[in-house]
């Protein structure tokens, strides 16, 4: 065994020693109650439950709208008008009720002449 | 079986504390239901190898199941949450009761150490088994175990080294 070897043993003799005189009794480890732990799954549904909780009450209405504010709400919606309402009034552009004259007696109009086809067949 | 269990009771709760990173409350508990599960017959010793050995091998895997579970515990989810580990292995209160400074050097450098490495060293060591005994307690081949050994005694000392130098 080396000089080293002596020293790490004599370290973990020590140590061995320490823990030797903070052991508890054997029937005490026996019949102690271990700390309950609450396990990862349940702590997740718990906080599942109380984010559904919080936002449920954060949805749900506080208080029935008051008569006046549901009469007041409709008068402005019986009163609502469309922006482009504008848009379909006609003020400048008028629509004619009838179709316009047009004369033509400027115009002369050539007759169509038909070349008249031979008689006889040119065979 | 009780008294055997008695027997080893100093011994056990030093292997517990190793496996639980000298966290006194959870070595108890580890070792508790360790016993419980020997005596009830949930984990049976068929003499392949000596009580010792068997028992030690129970402690380590409720050990694991421990860790685990307080992994999940929601209460140390939030503690890491809140105040995430500090590197600082002083700040573990089973160091802070380690009158002797080489003994508090040795508990915080092997701290440092990996698991397995740990695992070797302490049963070697405070525990006196020989590498074999080690190896077939931790479920691996003697040349890992002797791999694990040399390496954790390396960087042991030189942690060692260091505390003695700061």
């Amino acid at each position: 065994m080396s000089e080293d070897d002596r020293d790490l043993r004599d370290r973990f003799v020590r140590l061995r020693r320490h823990d030797a005189g903070r052991t508890p009794a054997f029937r005490a480890v026996l019949e102690r109650s271990s700390r309950p732990r609450v396990p990862l799954a349940l702590a997740a549904a718990g906080l599942a439950a109380v984010v559904l909780a919080a936002l449920l009450l954060a949805r749900w209405p506080r208080t029935a709208p008051a008569h006046d504010v549901a009469l007041a709400q409709a008068r402005a919606l019986s009163s609502w008008t469309a922006p482009t309402d504008g848009l379909l009034e006609l003020s400048v552009l008028e629509i004619p009720d009838s179709l316009p004259n047009l004369s033509l007696t400027s115009l002369a109009i050539p007759e169509l002449t038909t070349p008249a086809t031979t008689s006889g067949d040119s065979r | 079986m009780e008294a055997a269990l008695e027997e080893l009771h100093a011994e056990s709760f030093g292997w517990a504390l190793a496996c639980c990173d000298r966290d006194r409350t959870l070595a108890e508990d580890v070792l508790q239901a360790a016993y419980v599960k020997v005596l009830d017959g949930r984990a049976v010793f068929e003499g392949r190898s000596s009580l010792k050995t068997f028992l030690f091998g129970v402690i380590r895997r409720t050990a694991m199941e421990h860790r685990r579970a307080r992994w999940l515990d929601a209460g140390g989810l939030l503690r890491r949450l809140v105040a995430p580990p500090s590197v600082a292995v002083v700040a573990d209160p089973e160091l802070e009761v380690l009158s002797d400074e080489r003994s508090r050097a040795l508990a915080g450098a092997l701290e440092r150490l990996s698991r397995r490495q740990k695992e070797v060293l302490h049963l070697v060591f405070y525990q006196d088994l020989t590498l074999d005994e080690a190896a077939s307690l931790l479920g691996i081949a003697p040349g890992s175990a002797r791999r694990h050994y040399d390496r954790g005694k390396a960087r042991l000392r030189r942690l060692l080294g260091e505390d003695r130098r700061g």
